[in-house]
Parts: C-alpha cells; sequence; structure tokens
C-alpha cells in the first residue's frame, strides 16, 4: 500500500474521496442486498463508483496508483444465481436468486391427480379403504418429487448456477433429496423451511443469502481440514515469515489468514518481497514500510491466483498460526537441507575421534 | 435570505462484475496514488448494527503514512 501522497494538493484530494466514501457509507439505504462490496474514488481520474460482489475477504481500504481489482475479478463467478426451489406435497415454485435480485421462473404444474377406478369424480372419498387413500397420497408424492427432480436437472442444464436449495417443509425438502441424482445431491448449498405458497421475495432473498453464507462456511472448514492435514505432510506452512516467503516464491496454492490479523511489515523495493522486518530485505532493494502487511499479502495472493480464506470462527482454525499457506511444490532448499542436517551428527563424532 | 445550498455528495456509478469492467478499472493509472479501493464486508452480521462502518473507519480514516522508515544510526 502506498502511503498518503506528499503533495498537499493529492492530500487534500484523497480527503475529499475519503469525505465522499464515508458519506456513502453512512445511509445503510444506499448499500447493495450482495455480501460485499468495492468501492473505487479517484478525484483525478473522475471515478467513484461501487461493485457489489458476492464475498469479500476483510474489510479493507486500500491506496494506490490504480485500482485494486485482483479480489473483484477473483470472486466474479461466484455470482453465479442460485437456483431456489420452493416445494411441498403438491407445489413446486423455482427462484433464480442473484446476489441482490430474485426472479421467479415457471412453476412446476401437476396434471390432475388420477380419479378413482370407477368414479373419478369423487376424489377418493367417501367409499375407499384408507390404505388405498394414504397410497394415493404417496404415489403422488413420488411422483411430484421425481418430476421436480427432472426439472432441476432441465434447469441446471441451461445455466450456469452456484447450487440448489432446497426449501420447504421438513418432510417434502428431505423427500426431494432422496430423489435427486448423486450429481445434483453434491449441489445441493442448503435447505430451509419456508412455505411455497405464501413465500414473499424478501424471505427468499434472506434463503438466498443464508445459502451463501452456508456455503461460504462449508468452504472455510473444508480449505482449514485440508490445510491441517497438508501441515501433517509437509505441504502447508505456517506462521506468518514461512507464508510470505511461499507467497513471494509462488508456492502458495491456498491462503488460510485468521480474521482481524493486523500487522506492520516491509516490502523489498527491488524483488517486491513482503517482509516482516526490515533486516530481511537484504540484497533485495530498501524495505519500504507498509501499513498492514495482512492486507498486502492477501492483494499480493489475489494476484496470483491463489485462493484466499479469512478464517472467522476459531474453534474452525486450530493450528492456524496467523497466516498460513498450503504449498503446490516445496521448496528445494528445504529437500536440501533435511540431508545436511541428517549427516551433522555424524560428522561431529568424526571431529571427536 | 436564500437557503444555504444542501452540497450532496454523489452516488457512486454502479459498475457490473464483467470481464470488460476489470479491463476498464485496470486500464485507470493515476500519476500519484490517489486512487481508494475500499472493500467493504455486508454479511448479515456485519450489517448489524451498523457493523460494516465500525470495520471500514479504520480502513478510511486517513492517517498519516506508518512511522517512514529510518535506517540505524551509523549505517551508511
Amino acid at each position: 500500500m502506498h502511503d498518503l501522497p506528499s503533495g498537499h494538493t493529492d492530500r487534500e484530494a484523497v480527503h475529499r474521496d475519503l469525505e465522499r466514501l464515508a458519506a456513502f457509507l453512512a445511509n445503510s439505504g444506499h448499500l447493495p442486498h450482495s455480501p460485499g462490496m468495492a468501492l473505487f474514488a479517484c478525484e483525478a481520474l473522475d471515478l467513484f463508483a461501487m461493485m457489489p460482489l458476492p464475498r469479500v475477504a476483510r474489510t479493507r481500504a486500500v491506496l494506490d496508483v490504480r485500482p485494486r481489482v485482483a479480489e473483484a475479478s477473483a470472486v466474479a463467478p461466484e455470482f453465479a444465481p442460485i437456483l431456489l426451489a420452493a416445494l411441498d406435497r403438491t407445489h413446486a415454485r423455482f427462484f433464480r436468486v442473484t446476489v441482490d435480485d430474485v426472479e421467479e421462473l415457471p412453476c412446476l404444474t401437476m396434471p390432475a391427480h388420477r380419479g378413482g377406478k370407477f368414479h373419478s369424480d369423487r376424489g377418493d372419498a367417501p367409499g375407499w379403504g384408507e390404505h388405498d387413500y394414504h397410497n394415493r397420497i404417496r404415489e403422488e408424492r413420488h411422483r411430484h418429487a421425481a418430476a421436480v427432480a427432472d426439472r432441476l436437472s432441465e434447469l441446471l442444464a441451461q445455466d450456469t448456477w452456484l447450487g440448489i436449495v432446497l426449501s420447504g417443509p421438513a418432510r417434502a425438502t428431505s423427500d426431494q433429496t432422496r430423489f435427486l441424482p448423486g450429481v445434483l445431491q453434491q449441489r445441493v448449498l442448503h435447505s430451509a423451511h419456508i412455505n411455497p405458497t405464501a413465500v414473499s421475495e424478501q424471505k427468499i432473498r434472506e434463503v438466498g443469502l443464508a445459502a451463501r453464507d452456508a456455503a461460504r462456511m462449508h468452504r472455510t472448514s473444508a480449505r482449514v481440514e485440508e490445510y491441517e492435514t497438508a501441515l501433517g505432510t509437509g505441504w502447508a506452512v505456517s506462521g506468518a515469515r514461512a507464508t510470505l516467503r511461499a507467497l513471494a516464491n509462488g508456492q502458495a496454492r491456498l491462503l488460510l489468514v485468521r480474521a482481524g490479523l493486523v500487522g506492520n511489515g516491509f516490502r523489498c523495493a527491488a524483488s517486491g518481497r513482503l517482509t516482516m522486518a526490515a533486516t530481511d530485505c537484504r540484497g533485495e532493494g530498501e524495505p519500504v514500510p507498509v501499513r498492514d502487511i495482512v492486507d498486502e499479502a492477501i492483494e499480493d495472493a489475489m494476484r496470483q491466483r491463489v485462493e484466499v480464506v479469512v478464517v472467522d470462527d476459531l474453534s474452525v482454525g486450530g493450528k492456524l498460526d496467523g497466516l498460513g499457506a498450503v504449498l503446490r511444490f516445496r521448496s528445494p532448499a528445504r529437500a536440501k537441507v533435511a540431508p545436511a542436517a541428517a549427516s551433522r551428527p555424524r560428522s561431529r563424532a568424526r571431529a571427536r575421534r | 435570505m436564500a437557503a444555504p445550498t444542501v452540497m450532496e455528495h454523489p452516488a457512486p456509478e454502479l459498475l457490473a462484475p464483467a470481464p470488460e469492467t476489470f479491463a476498464k478499472l485496470a486500464a485507470l493509472e493515476a500519476a500519484h496514488p490517489t486512487v481508494i479501493t475500499c472493500y467493504v464486508r455486508l454479511d448479515i452480521q456485519d450489517r448489524v448494527a451498523h457493523r460494516y462502518r465500525i470495520a471500514g473507519r479504520p480502513a478510511t480514516n486517513a492517517r498519516p503514512a506508518v512511522r517512514p522508515h529510518r535506517p540505524r544510526s551509523g549505517a551508511p
């Protein structure tokens, strides 16, 4: 991150831009419905823009000569809409839920149910046994669930979706899950209790946001588990110093950051490497202080298309020491160190003799 | 007496997250580091009691730079 510019005019311009941002943030009515946003402001470039985002790693502001779009472009594919199915025993409504909009798709219309053998207009009663009546209901429920599964398959094939949300009475959603093919079952993000015949757009939006949150939580816990496994096998590094080195070497595949972590650091002027101490930049140019080294690490990671996961839940990231990374490849230096370390006692023993 | 004019900040332009938008933004460059990029989390828990503003306050607080790097005394 660059510091505030030295010129008075530029500093005043930055102050005015910050005031514009603060004024915009002060009114919550202007905020998008999405779970995050990016704001870009520069008076000199006549730039004041807002971009809704499906996810933001952490709230931060950066000052630079150009807009930092790495994170926005990295999370753009997550803009894919969610396919929400609101269903019960007889109804099935489908919604396309984007980060800031809800659109209802054509619902599923079931043909009139089969009547009795001789009295088709009598609607099951009276005169039918209870067993037959319930058997009919069960059969219709199964046909309905199969038809919904078919429709979901068709809709998924037509567009790019983030996943499926099944909503309705618990029995209907659990029945429906069993009727989904394996591929579709893996794409179910969330399930929710709603009444499909009396659901509002606001409720659909809330369910969609909750589904995105649940998907993010699931992704975080899966990534932390992957990190802990890799740490045991030497395919991950823990701690700020090792993680920053791995990031500079292009080794990192996944960057994990504990939420709320801040700290000053330096960027080596010649190599561009981030370091914790100024002395670590020896031979790599002048150390330039950076305000928040974690923000810079996230920016670097986004530029390298490294997946960044911010761990909010402290109970999930037990072994995470502030920063951590899962590696694409192990450092050759590390492999060389191991035999040398192994031979050290032997040479000492020889010296003693 | 004329009523004082209230200067309101204009609303920001809404950008769609499309590849051409990213290309357009990436092409912009200022002469000095004066471009502010602010990422704001707006999850449900961040919106409760305007927590996003509390989180954003230190980020948008225009403090002077962190302590400038000075070489140790005696260093060339």
